[in-house]
């Protein structure tokens, strides 16, 4: 189809190679797009909020965030969940991650609990300990 | 359109790449609106924040006399985020919450309503609870009404509604009417 007496045309070549580069990066886009982070990210803002919300002054809250760990994987764990005033910021990776307010005063702290050790770097728990105070 | 171009100009057209484009583009919208799409939990907040002033000020079905009283503060006394729930500002910074509760004598309600079991649009007349009776944005109410309604009106707000029966500490037949509504939307 593309050839002529001297084999493939160069115009063609580069129409095959823009085609597979773009169907390329389409595919990447959808793989990254589809892995559920900016998913995770708005549900568990929202259900650390919701939990912040109905918990009682002096309360501990173990939230299993096994799932988000997958999709966040190595890095510092610190950054994933944080209390900003009285938002709750969940970061997987996908632009800076998403807010969602709290409407409870009490003093709130949200962390991973180190449980160990390897190899000289701390070994956290999957659960999120969530401390809601007075 | 293409029948009379040789080589290259055959393929790279300009109509191809109008193709790709809108290939391109469908993908970007398809996955822009599932990754946008909003998990609603409006109305669950509402309920929350409800649920919140009820166990704060009924205790064993009895109302705290406190807060009856002028000069209660509920935001204080339930470790509830005072600038956020009265907040109202306007258009895109509008408020993300309202709260409204009346206190009511059983007999100044619709008693036939209440021994049918109704537990909704009851009515009734003289609240007893001293003002502030609200706070936040008022016209969630008529909002909320509109979005029950209108299931497309997701810029809504949702609320919730409740009414109890309680004892004052003379034993008075009480009924307490509350209403939250949210409109918060996750941010970026």
């Amino acid at each position: 189809m593309f050839k002529n007496k001297r084999g493939l045309l160069p115009e063609e070549i580069i129409f095959l190679l823009l085609n597979l580069v773009f169907f390329v990066v389409m595919l990447l886009f959808i793989i990254n797009s589809t892995n559920g982070k900016a998913v995770y990210e708005q549900a568990y803002a929202k259900q650390i909020a919701l939990l912040i919300d109905e918990a009682k002054p002096d309360t501990t809250i173990l939230l299993d965030m096994q799932n988000a760990l997958k999709l966040y994987g190595n890095k510092d764990r610190r950054e994933m969940v944080k209390i900003i005033g009285s938002g709750v910021k969940v970061t997987l990776g996908v632009s800076g991650g998403r807010v969602y307010n709290f409407f409870s005063s009490a003093n709130v702290k949200a962390e991973f609990m180190q449980i160990g050790e390897e190899n000289g770097k701390p070994v956290y728990s999957k659960y999120l300990t969530i401390d809601v105070t007075k | 359109m293409i029948a009379n171009k040789k080589g290259g100009e055959k393929y790279l057209s300009i109509w191809w790449f109008f193709v790709l484009i809108v290939i391109a583009a469908g993908i970007v919208v398809a996955v822009i609106a599932f990754n946008g799409a909003d998990v609603n939990i409006k109305e669950l907040e509402a309920d929350i924040l409800i649920t919140r002033v009820v166990d704060c000020v009924v205790d064993n079905g009895y109302i705290n006399e406190e807060f009856l009283k002028p000069g209660f503060d509920i935001f204080q006394n339930c470790y509830l985020n005072k600038e956020l729930i009265i907040y109202q500002g306007e258009g895109k910074n509008r408020g993300d919450y309202y709260l409204a509760y009346e206190v009511y004598e059983l007999d100044k309600c619709n008693n036939d309503d209440f021994r049918l079991g109704k537990t909704t649009n009851l009515e009734c007349e003289n609240p007893i609870n001293p003002e502030p009776r609200s706070f936040g944005v008022a016209n969630f109410v008529n909002e909320c009404k509109l979005s029950k309604v209108m299931k497309e009106a997701r810029e809504y707000p949702l609320c919730s509604e409740r009414y109890i029966y309680v004892l004052d500490k003379d034993n008075r037949k009480l009924i307490f009417h509350l209403i939250a509504g949210s409109n918060q939307k996750i941010k970026s």
